[in-house]
């Protein structure tokens, strides 16, 4: 359902109501499934037409698919609406409705109880429709978008130096993901490694330092430092919670940091979103430019964290490395996020052709940053990807009122750039 | 407690289940079948919708799927791409069942290998097809209990879970029990979101003042900060973990602070637990049982309020308040982690009796609850805990005894 679409259907629901119990009808499609029942129902019409009119022209075979049109009203029995076969080429014939009211009574009713094996028929193939069927086909392409960027439905899915999925069962998979997306430093803006336990709702993770090597861009990534954390995600909410702590980090392992003069942390966070899916995209028969058919995932929310900046100098008589000059106030990194996931629904191979995302987070402050992503799967075993993040503005650190600051050795005020970052990748998957 | 203490007290619960012969889950039909809880909401939805519509069509008279229910998909696994059974309902009103071929005239086929498909959405591996319903009940309140809620609304001094669906609830807790620090001597609470899977929220300092501690001294306890917490309950896998700090921004609103009257304070910046869950209905005791061993791990940081600030110390007081040193401003504690909880026989089949749990968290304490229900709706709780360190830290007692109160609506 397009969001204008949803908006209206909220504002005329009373309406719509009304209308469903004035007029009390809807209408019900599927496709027979079971061959032997739609056999001997094709068998008797194309016995009936022929009775009727010996020469008439017989485009229905016995071997058609059947599909049904019926209509259902409150207390009173289904009746069938209108039916059709379809060829093993495609072509569509309309069963004849006079004929139809020749059959046997018991077998229309047969017909129209389902009491046998059927399906559902997709969305576009049903042109009554008002385009906002629930049907399993969309709930699937949801799910395939929503896999895509929580974890990965292939068992192994490697995108190089950024994340990497194990499905060691299908309940249960070993991850490995760089960057604190949530927060709005993903990958290689945030020099921290999640490793954990992935499942289908959340992930639990410990988070170890590290340092990307691979991008382009003149930003000043966080630092990162041990730690854990939880996430976790259904359709329709999610949220997040980690830690990291200094006090875990010893000196011998100071390479990690972008600059040990002036390190910054995230040393804890948290987020909360809402998220909905739509369909989006035309078929590729269609002329022009077109997004390919897919889903797109939208989730709002609002993040939280607290960075602390200091230097990893020693001081006579501390036992840490880590001295702290400043940290943000608890309130000044409450952010907004805004996120889009597109995943153009999966081809007969098996795979989705384009998955795209993009994330904005921003503070009340201004402090923020942009996030996209954009990935191109070339082989079933292959994609390439970009991924990026701009920051717009500075954060200033404060030093001068803290204990541990030294004149004449620390600064004053300490102006931390993210700047921006893009990453090139390829993602390869078993 | 020396370790051979703790060995000793690992061993008499293991072997516990065994003297009181419990029976083990009745698993004859399970070689042929797999079970499990449709937990995915859209595809739940979808399957509402086809019962509803099945019933239009048919004119059958076959239930609907109701919002609370229990959503059960059944499959052979010899026949891996259909459903072979499809139940729902509670244990407590009993189940409807689709049968086998009825099942694909419901669902239609898309719908029906989408269900089978268990591994590719969000579900809970069920046993409950597979046993005697007489004795079921019981651990299903038990499993559904101790992390999530059997209530619309639950009301408690250590625990409230308001359910805002089958699937998602608002959650306070007060403590941390499973760490062995219940009620007050965690020196937090905490709120958040909570589901029959994972819980997640914030933790803060302890805003309550209400309770009674016999056998601790008031300022014998942990104190709070701010921090945030996750845990989660998944194919009988437990995990948790909790963190938080108490800077300059927190000391001077921190309630907590109060208690321990000093201005050296203590707080527990890190923890973690994992365990893995073993339960079984017992027949002769008429009831339910349920061991689970793992580890957990804390740290304890020790701090001293200098200026509105919580500068690192390396001194603490001992029960006699006398300065003493520490080697490290930062204590870490580990060890493994046992507890057995026990259900009584469901009382009209709704609630029971009352709830039994012994827990031996090796880092921290040995605890024991009894859990009186007086009715469906109130229980009374009482803890007690045995600190294992309480003779040498000054921030735990050395026994506490916490008392509760719970109140369930289901009917509101």
């Amino acid at each position: 359902m397009k969001l204008p679409a949803k908006i209206m259907l909220l504002l005329f629901i009373p309406l719509l109501l009304i209308g469903q119990s004035q007029s009390g009808a809807t209408v019900k499609a599927w496709i027979v499934k079971d061959r032997n029942f739609s056999r001997e129902f094709l068998r008797k019409y194309i016995d009936t037409l022929t009775k009727i009119d010996p020469m008439a022209d017989l485009e229905i075979q016995e071997t058609d698919e059947l599909r049904v049109f019926v209509i259902l009203r409150q207390n009173v029995e289904t009746e069938l609406d209108k039916a059709y076969a379809t060829s093993r080429g495609g072509a569509l014939n309309k069963l004849d409705k006079e004929i139809l009211k020749q059959l046997p009574p018991e077998l229309i009713k047969s017909l129209v109880s389902r009491q046998y094996a059927w399906d559902m028929l997709e969305e576009f193939e049903i042109s009554e429709s008002s385009g906002d069927i629930v049907s399993v086909f969309k709930e699937r392409n949801y799910k395939q978008c929503r896999d895509a960027f929580w974890w990965t439905h292939r068992r192994v899915d490697i995108r190089v130096l950024q994340r990497l999925f194990l499905r060691i069962n299908p309940k249960f998979a070993l991850a490995l993901e760089f960057g604190q997306p949530e927060i709005g430093f993903p990958t290689s803006s945030s020099s921290t490694m999640n490793f954990g336990l992935a499942t289908e709702v959340f992930k639990f993770y410990m988070t170890m330092p590290s340092r990307y090597p691979g991008s382009l861009g003149n930003g000043h990534p966080l630092d990162g430092s041990y730690g854990g954390g939880l996430k976790f995600d259904t359709p329709t909410f999610g949220g997040s919670v980690s830690f990291q702590d200094m006090d875990f980090r010893k000196s011998s392992e100071e390479l990690t940091y972008y600059d040990n003069k002036d390190v910054i942390y995230s040393n804890s966070t948290g987020s909360i979103y809402y998220s909905f899916t739509n369909r989006i995209g035309s078929s590729e028969d269609e002329p022009g430019f077109k997004i390919p058919q897919g889903s797109l995932r939208m989730s709002f929310g609002a993040c939280y964290s607290q960075f602390v900046y200091g230097h990893t100098d020693t001081l006579e008589g501390e036992q840490h490395k880590f001295i702290e000059l400043d940290r943000t106030d608890p309130m000044e990194l409450l952010q907004g996020t805004v996120r889009a996931e597109y995943a153009s629904d999966m081809n007969d191979k098996h795979y989705n052709k384009w998955k795209l995302a993009s994330q904005l987070n921003i503070s009340m402050t201004g402090f923020g940053s942009l996030q996209f992503y954009v990935s191109r799967t070339i082989l079933e075993w292959l994609s390439v990807d970009l991924s990026g993040t701009f920051f717009w503005k500075s954060l200033d650190f404060d030093t001068k009122g803290n204990k541990h600051y030294v004149a004449d050795v620390d600064p004053d005020t300490f102006t931390w750039k993210p700047g921006w970052l893009i990453t090139p990748s390829i993602s390869i998957y078993f | 407690m020396t370790h051979k203490k703790n060995i000793l007290l690992f061993l008499m619960i293991l072997v516990m289940p065994l003297l009181l012969n419990a029976d083990l889950l009745k698993q004859l039909d399970a070689r042929r079948f797999e079970a499990w809880t449709i937990e995915y909401e859209p595809y739940r939805l979808l399957v509402e919708n086809a019962v509803i519509e099945y019933a239009s069509i048919t004119g059958d008279d076959i239930p609907e799927i109701y919002p609370g229910d229990i959503l059960i998909a059944i499959r052979s696994k010899s026949r891996k791409n259909q459903v072979y059974q499809l139940r729902y309902g509670s244990h407590v009103s009993g189940f409807n069942v689709i049968e086998s071929e009825m099942v694909n005239w419901v669902l239609g086929s898309t719908l029906m290998m989408t269900i089978a498909e268990k591994d590719q959405y969000y579900h809970l591996d069920t046993t409950a097809p597979f046993q005697d319903t007489q004795i079921k009940p019981e651990l299903d309140y038990l499993n559904k209990e101790l992390f999530w809620t059997n209530s619309s609304l639950l009301i408690g001094l250590s625990r409230s879970i308001y359910r805002l669906s089958n699937s998602s609830g608002l959650l306070f807790e007060w403590g941390n029990e499973l760490m062995g620090l219940p009620h007050a001597d965690a020196g937090t609470m905490r709120i958040g979101v909570a589901t029959p899977v994972f819980k997640l929220g914030m933790q803060m300092p302890s805003l309550i003042d209400i309770g009674i501690r016999p056998g601790a001294e008031d300022w014998e306890r942990l104190n709070g900060g701010i921090g945030g917490f996750g845990a989660f309950n998944y194919s009988n896998f437990y995990g948790e973990l909790n963190f938080l700090t108490n800077t300059a921004d927190v000391l001077s609103s921190d309630p907590s602070i109060n208690k321990t009257t000093d201005s050296l304070i203590s707080y527990m910046d890190v923890s973690g637990l994992a365990y893995v869950n073993f339960g079984a209905p017992m027949k002769k005791m008429k009831g339910a049982f349920q061991i689970k061993p793992g580890f957990a791990f804390y740290r304890i940081a020790n701090r001293k309020i200098v200026d509105v600030d919580g500068e690192k110390r390396l001194i603490y007081r001992n029960k006699n308040r006398e300065n003493e040193h520490f080697n490290n401003a930062n204590e870490v504690g580990f060890g493994f982690f046992l507890r057995m909880d026990y259900s009584s026989a469901l009382a009209h089949n709704i609630y029971p009796k009352f709830l039994f749990s012994m827990q031996l968290n090796s880092a921290t304490s040995f605890l024991s609850k009894f859990t009186l229900n007086i009715n469906e709706s109130i229980a009374l709780p009482i803890t007690f805990v045995y600190y294992l360190d309480g003779e040498n830290k000054d921030y735990f007692p050395r026994f506490a005894t916490h008392f509760g109160i719970q109140f369930r609506l289901d009917k509101f």
